[in-house]
């Protein structure tokens, strides 16, 4: 059994996911890709959305996507030295 | 009259100086650094954490200051005057003020610290940790004396909890960690030994100064 992955390391999985997908991801594939429950995956895109990291997109007929913002670009950039830092000082939260 | 460098050696002067401002430059970037987290990730302990590391900038900010002031031998009556004419004995008022100020904010610093390394915690306890801990400076004589061992009682409580999660975590990064608060525990209770033997306001600075150094590698190999 793999190790417990982190909140964090959770936000990151997620947004990579979103990345590798050219930056827009369909919510099954997100789901599919994260590796998380249905009901863990909308707490996670609410705090996402919450903090600009992803945008919701409609479109006409089409089924809602997610939009990776330059936030959530920013974040996957400074993730190593965010959880270097974090993990450090011991600065994790649940 | 000098408060904060009571047992200063005239020798250690500008060299005592020059420390506080590496201290006040390595617990800001520090503290900037947090906050750069703290807007990308929102997460309140790394907001906490910056909070602590810029309250305690500011409190050596304002030591350095002062004794830069009394090194260069400024006249701050003259200074005080000019403000508020009133004012009787204005470099000793102006001294007090820093002294306090310096407190205030080392404390408040050490404080926030010690409660982002609880694993349970709620507001009361932050209250609970600044009441006691202001209440006991507002009666203790001498006051220095007692907010040096304040001080050290924080810092030796923060490299217990450092030190648990190195013996948990076993990396060179929680090892200096553990390392450079206990050196900053080591230091902070050697100046309050400074009021009887001069030579430990010299040591006590040194000993900081190894305790922020290490912290300024661990901080850099995270940030390179």
């Amino acid at each position: 059994m793999g190790k417990k992955r982190g909140r964090l390391q959770i936000i990151f999985d997620i947004l990579d996911a979103v990345k590798n997908k050219g930056g827009e991801i369909k919510p099954t594939h997100l789901l599919y890709k994260s590796n998380l429950s249905h009901q863990m995956m909308s707490e996670y895109l609410k705090e996402l959305i919450s903090k600009g990291f992803i945008e919701e997109k409609f479109e006409k007929k089409k089924s809602k996507t997610y939009v990776l913002t330059s936030r959530g670009y920013q974040y996957l950039v400074e993730y190593k030295k965010i959880t270097k830092f974090v993990e450090n000082f011991g600065l994790e939260e649940d | 009259m000098n408060f904060i460098i009571g047992g200063n050696p005239s020798w250690f002067m500008s060299s005592g100086i020059l420390m506080e401002l590496v201290f006040a430059l390595v617990t800001i970037m520090i503290s900037v650094y947090a906050y750069k987290i703290y807007k990308i990730t929102k997460q309140r302990n790394t907001f906490l954490f910056g909070g602590a590391f810029f309250s305690i900038a500011l409190a050596y900010f304002v030591q350095a200051s002062l004794n830069f002031l009394i090194s260069l031998k400024i006249n701050s009556k003259d200074l005080i005057q000019s403000i508020a004419p009133s004012v009787h004995n204005a470099s000793i008022q102006l001294s007090i003020l820093a002294v306090f100020l310096h407190i205030f904010f080392m404390i408040t610093g050490l404080v926030l610290l010690s409660y982002v390394t609880l694993k349970e915690r709620n507001h009361q306890t932050f209250a609970l940790l600044m009441i006691i801990s202001f209440l006991g400076l507002l009666f203790a004589h001498p006051i220095i004396l007692f907010f040096e061992i304040l001080s050290s009682m924080f810092l030796l409580f923060i490299t217990i909890q450092y030190y648990q999660r190195h013996s948990i975590k076993g990396t060179s990064n929680t090892l200096m960690i553990y390392l450079s608060f206990g050196m900053l525990f080591l230091g902070t209770l050697q100046l309050a030994g400074s009021s009887i033997i001069n030579t430990f306001y010299f040591l006590g600075h040194l000993t900081s100064f190894i305790g922020y150094l290490l912290l300024l590698i661990n901080f850099w190999r995270v940030v390179k």
